[in-house]
């Protein structure tokens, strides 16, 4: 018997929202457990067991409890490899490795750049703070560096790891859907092949349904 | 085949590979990248790893970056060789990748700004800022302890075997607890410090520990 996943998160949530497309990608069943953010429900015990760095997402399959959005896509995309899109090229070691190229990438070079630029915009003002343009400059000017090595990666191929989407291309999806609404967006739209990909990986069906949901600061 | 790493065997990353490597009892040969004098941001190198950083392996034609890739690579590429470090069923690996997510994510920044600020920046003859070593000092203290409750739990970070969650580790708490003069962080959490003298002292970690130092 097979038990329905549960995943403990916002819809709003980058991170949440990742695991979520990759599930949708697998077309594999879940439960959206809300976990409340404003009233810290993350950083209070009952959440904390689950997740002593009280951050969300948690997923739940069956005894498994897993946290890190990244280790969760991981195992979904290879407990359900036969199922949906293929997203590790699990049949062939080298393409998996290239696959774990990238995804390494967005998790070292990518995510750190354009994390802070996001809460600058987004988080702060729920804080009460106005942007911090020095931090925004800072990490836009690093984001840059590594768009142009992308720019360079996607003239020769049309996903990250290859010619095949993967969770490479799909770990990129929550963080620049939201960047994409800062006035910095241009840094996306003015390199060819880097917008290219990005309205190509932003309007598959699985990233669609979970961005309808991702109104972080809308009124 | 001999795999090429390339980079430096006393810097943080390049260990993380090559602590892999000798774990799994794979060949290797260390080609020397001069981080001091910049070698890695000159175009030459900029074709084989375009973020200008190290490091970087060859395998035959087969070429990879990123040590947390290339980890996982070999793990999987010997899974039959030497220690298994991916553990064995869907549910173990998925609590392996877990603690990476974590060693990257939660810990790493904190430690490697910390090397940076205690060890790196003197180095240079640059002065370290003395309020940011003490809240990142804060910080890692606050992650240990949740470390300090999980090995309280389970002898290493995955489970009840040594997995790449905690080889990934080795470089930066090796520069911790040496150079950077912050031992106490691990030597005051009794799991923690038991944990740290296991992985420490596997032959793969002592044998690289005595090439780099």
């Amino acid at each position: 018997m097979t038990t329905l996943i549960k995943l403990y998160g916002a819809p709003v949530s980058t991170c949440t929202a990742r695991v979520m497309t990759c599930l949708h990608e697998k077309a594999v069943d879940f439960a959206l457990v809300p976990v409340d953010l404003f009233s810290c429900e993350h950083k209070q015990p009952p959440f904390l067991a689950k997740n002593p760095f009280g951050q969300i997402p948690v997923l739940e399959d069956g005894d498994l409890t897993l946290f890190e959005s990244r280790a969760m896509t991981a195992y979904v995309a290879e407990k359900f490899k036969e199922a949906g899109t293929d997203l590790i090229r699990h049949h062939d070691l080298k393409e998996a490795a290239l696959v774990k190229v990238w995804i390494e990438v967005e998790s070292q070079q990518f995510h750190p750049a354009i994390a802070p630029i996001v809460y600058e915009y987004f988080v702060a003002p729920i804080q009460g703070k106005s942007p911090d343009q020095g931090v925004i400059d800072a990490n836009l000017e690093k984001l840059s560096k590594v768009l142009d090595v992308y720019e360079a990666k996607l003239s020769s191929a049309k996903y990250l790891a290859g010619d095949f989407y993967s969770l490479a291309d799909l770990h990129h999806l929550p963080y620049t859907y939201y960047f994409m609404k800062t006035p910095c967006a241009s840094i996306i739209s003015e390199r060819a092949h880097v917008k290219a990909w990005w309205e190509d990986i932003s309007s598959r069906p699985a990233f669609k349904k979970v961005s309808e949901g991702m109104n972080f600061g809308e009124k | 085949m001999v795999v090429k790493v390339y980079g430096s065997v006393k810097a943080a990353c390049p260990q993380r590979v090559l602590a892999c490597l000798l774990e799994k009892g794979v060949e290797f040969e260390i080609v020397q990248v001069d981080l001091d004098e910049g070698e890695h941001k000159r175009p030459e190198f900029l074709l084989r790893q375009p973020f200008g950083q190290v490091p970087v392996i060859e395998d035959g034609d087969f070429k990879l970056f990123e040590s947390r890739a290339i980890i996982r690579y070999y793990a999987a590429k010997y899974a039959n060789q030497g220690p298994n470090l991916l553990g064995n069923t869907l549910e173990e690996k998925a609590l392996v990748d877990q603690w990476l997510e974590v060693e990257a994510h939660n810990f790493n920044d904190l430690a490697f700004n910390l090397v940076l600020q205690l060890v790196i920046l003197p180095r240079m003859g640059q002065r370290s800022d003395t309020a940011l070593v003490h809240n990142l000092e804060q910080k890692l203290e606050a992650v240990l302890n949740i470390y300090e409750q999980r090995l309280s739990k389970s002898n290493y970070l995955a489970g009840d075997s040594f997995t790449l969650a905690d080889l990934s580790h080795l470089p930066a708490l090796r520069y911790l607890m040496n150079e950077a003069g912050m031992a106490h962080l691990v030597t005051q959490r009794k799991h923690v410090n038991a944990w740290w003298d296991k992985i420490s002292s596997r032959p793969a970690w002592k044998k690289l520990a005595s090439l780099a130092h």
